[in-house]
């Protein structure tokens, strides 16, 4: 097997410089005799093992790896298992083949902590057959888009790993409810689970890991297709859950709302769970009722997304923003119900709303907008696209209120505004230019490719300029990258992105893609 | 140099040379400040007078530590006295964070002081210090070919032919990048 083999390619028995500490009299002997360099002394070797550990856990990875090259013992300090006790193979998950990442995972042996495979797609089953027995202690877990794995081989994975506490398997198609039943058998300590778009598994699935995890916090089943009742019943029962989320699941209604704040039929009445995070987006059937039963079950959320629940009323919403007042972060795309009554409602009753995305409400106009920007502090990112609505008259405001006085106020603000006709590029530039010089960061978002703000210094731009590379400023040309990490920043519990986020949030994909993964306020 | 209620302790190098050090300076290196409170507060008394009571001072002979690398010791933990103390988890890679200007050109020595450096940081338990010392040397490997860091640290190859093509194959996904 691949793995016996790998273990034997650093045969050498030679002295262990390693093990061996450093003779005191030796080093000064070299000192003393002038330079060591050319006596051809290496202080390095010198070194007791666990200085020069201390030094190689300065080095990511991929160097890690590269310095194995020099020598025999350094090959040995290089896959010593101390320093593997986190491997993200995100940086480098394309070029390295199934084996060697099979050697670091059985390197890092014992001391193996996090391992993210995340999109690994060469490693196939057997490569992963028992690699859980040389790594019991494994925590967190990544594994979703690892497809050349399959059923029998997680669950190989799986069964072994009692130590587990954040598993993702999202995406993979394999995954099936005994996987859950394994997981509430033996990987009771876990706390964050992500199963999105695992289609396979229903409500059997959910129900059997929800009765083995009891310290679930964060739980993650976005795509799911058969939810019952019962199984958000017992979801509901998990006294430790703050993060939930269940975009997109076509079953859903709002009984199991109801059963997830209530209990039912079979599991009746319990405390609801102290929900703080979560997402029920694009479940087009729920309506104000379960609107009205988040207002009185869950008045601590501060992150709410129901972007494209198309059900929605006014009222139900206007309600929630009275009852759920420490709301800071709101995705109410494409919910066409909202007008200006909806945004004056969240001006008075949500003081700490930071991040809110109306995009394609197309009723709202400027005076909406601008109480939202005035009563609102903490606004830190808007998103308006496509509400055709809307001025010039809405930057303007928000710079005047901007550079007004108000130490309390956030100064770090960015509006996106693709697609809003009535507003010009013109009002755009004009409203960077009256911030800056003013401790104020704009950022602004908008018109076909380019973004705009004062966040760069003069002086890089000007340069630029008379070099004549390009006409315009860079600052107004680059892609607007910080957006992935401002949600990170923002919300730590998060590190999915949301079903379309996924697809391309390997790697790089902040500067590559304009608003493609991102172009819904994600913040589940 | 010391104010005059200011509890002073006496180090003694390798070669016998003494320092006459501030408490506050000496309890940056872990082993010394608990070595200090083993011994207790009444012992080491207050300095009225420097000059009359310098031989009652209480001297720690440090065997492994010689006089130049003493004082540059000494030099780091007086700029870093201060400093709060950061207890830190030692679990798993770290990240080598920008190294701040002082500490960059306190730095710049030859290879063997540096190491002689961490040993003593390694000793004396000066974590900062000896955080500071690998993080330089870890900057000192990165970025070079194998070839190179034999070179920059008199490192032999005993690999054999065969080895190393056999690790060079191995390693070829993290190369080229």
């Amino acid at each position: 097997m691949s793995i016996a083999h790998d273990r034997q390619i650093s045969t050498p028995e030679r002295k262990d410089s390693g093990v061996h500490f450093a003779d005191e009299a030796e080093l000064r002997n070299i000192e003393n005799d002038g330079k060591g360099k050319q006596l051809g002394k290496c202080y390095l070797d010198l070194m007791p093992l666990e200085v020069k550990t201390r030094i190689f856990k300065y080095l990511s990875d991929v160097e890690l790896v590269r310095i194995s090259r020099v020598n025999r013992s350094w090959y040995r300090l290089a896959f010593d298992g101390s320093l593997w006790s986190v491997i993200d193979a995100r940086p480098f998950y394309q070029e390295i083949a199934a084996k060697q990442l099979v050697k670091l995972i059985v390197s890092a042996g014992s001391f193996l902590k996090v391992l993210n495979l995340r999109g690994c797609i060469q490693l196939k089953s057997l490569n992963v057959y028992g690699i859980s027995t040389f790594c019991p202690n494994i925590q967190s877990l990544h594994l979703s888009g690892c497809r050349s794995l399959d059923s029998a081989s997680i669950a190989d994975i799986l069964s072994k790993l009692n130590n587990l506490e954040n598993l993702d398997l999202s995406g993979l198609l394999f995954i099936i409810n005994p996987h859950c039943e394994i997981l509430g058998k033996h990987c009771r300590k876990l706390k964050k689970v992500n199963l999105s778009w695992c289609q396979y598994i229903n409500s059997q699935g959910i129900e059997a890991l929800v009765d083995g995890c009891t310290e679930l916090i964060n739980l993650k089943i976005n795509g799911l297709p058969k939810l019952n009742e019962t199984a958000l019943a017992k979801i509901g029962m998990l006294k430790n859950l703050r993060v939930l989320s269940l975009d997109a699941c076509p079953t859903l209604t709002d009984s199991h709302i109801t059963a997830l704040l209530r209990g039912d039929s079979q599991y009746p009445e319990h405390d609801p769970p102290p929900l703080t995070h979560l997402n029920l987006s694009n479940n087009h059937n729920l309506t104000d009722v379960a609107l009205d039963e988040l207002s009185e079950r869950c008045p601590q959320l501060t992150h709410l997304q129901l972007h494209s629940c198309s059900s929605l009323a006014e009222e139900g919403l206007i309600r929630l923003s009275q009852a759920c007042t420490k709301i800071e972060a709101l995705d109410l795309e494409d919910i066409l119900s909202i007008t200006d009554r909806t945004l004056h409602s969240f001006a008075s009753n949500l003081p700490n709303l930071k991040i809110c995305c109306l995009s394609y409400c197309e009723q709202i106009t400027d005076e909406g907008v601008i109480d939202l920007f005035r009563s609102c502090p903490y606004l830190s990112h808007i998103d308006l696209d496509h509400c055709q609505l809307l001025t010039d008259a809405i930057l303007s405001n928000l710079t005047t209120i901007l550079t007004r006085d108000g130490s309390k106020r956030n100064r770090n603000v960015q509006v996106e505004i693709f697609d809003c006709r009535n507003i010009t590029v013109s009002a755009v530039k004009d409203a960077i230019r009256k911030v800056s010089g003013a401790g104020v960061i704009l950022k602004v978002k908008g018109y076909y490719s380019w973004q705009a703000s004062n966040a760069d210094d003069e002086e890089e731009d000007s340069r630029r300029n008379a070099n004549g590379q390009t006409w315009l400023p860079r600052r107004l040309l680059r892609p607007f990258g910080g957006r992935n990490e401002f949600i990170r920043i923002r919300l730590p519990a998060a590190n999915g992105l949301g079903a379309r986020g996924n697809a391309n949030a390997n790697g790089n994909a902040n500067a590559v893609s304009r608003w493609g993964g991102f172009g819904r306020c994600t913040i589940l | 140099m010391a104010g005059a209620d200011q509890k002073m302790i006496r180090l003694t190098s390798s070669e016998g040379t003494e320092f006459l050090v501030e408490r506050a300076v000496v309890e940056k290196s872990v082993l010394l400040k608990n070595m200090l409170e083993d011994v207790g507060e009444s012992d080491l008394g207050t300095i009225a007078n420097l000059t009359l009571l310098f031989f009652f001072i209480p001297a720690i002979p440090l065997a492994n530590v010689t006089g130049p690398i003493l004082t540059k010791v000494i030099e780091y933990c007086t700029h870093h006295r201060d400093d709060p103390v950061v207890t830190q988890e030692d679990d798993g890679r770290k990240s080598s964070a920008d190294i701040d200007d002082w500490d960059k050109e306190f730095c710049k020595v030859d290879q063997g002081t540096l190491f002689e450096l961490i040993l003593a940081a390694n000793y004396l338990d000066i974590k900062p210090l000896l955080d500071l010392t690998c993080k330089t040397v870890a900057n000192m490997i990165r970025g070079k070919t194998p070839e190179e860091i034999r070179k920059t640290f008199n490192i032999e190859n005993d690999f054999t032919p065969e080895e190393e093509a056999q690790v060079k194959k191995e390693n070829e996904w993290c190369e080229e990048r």
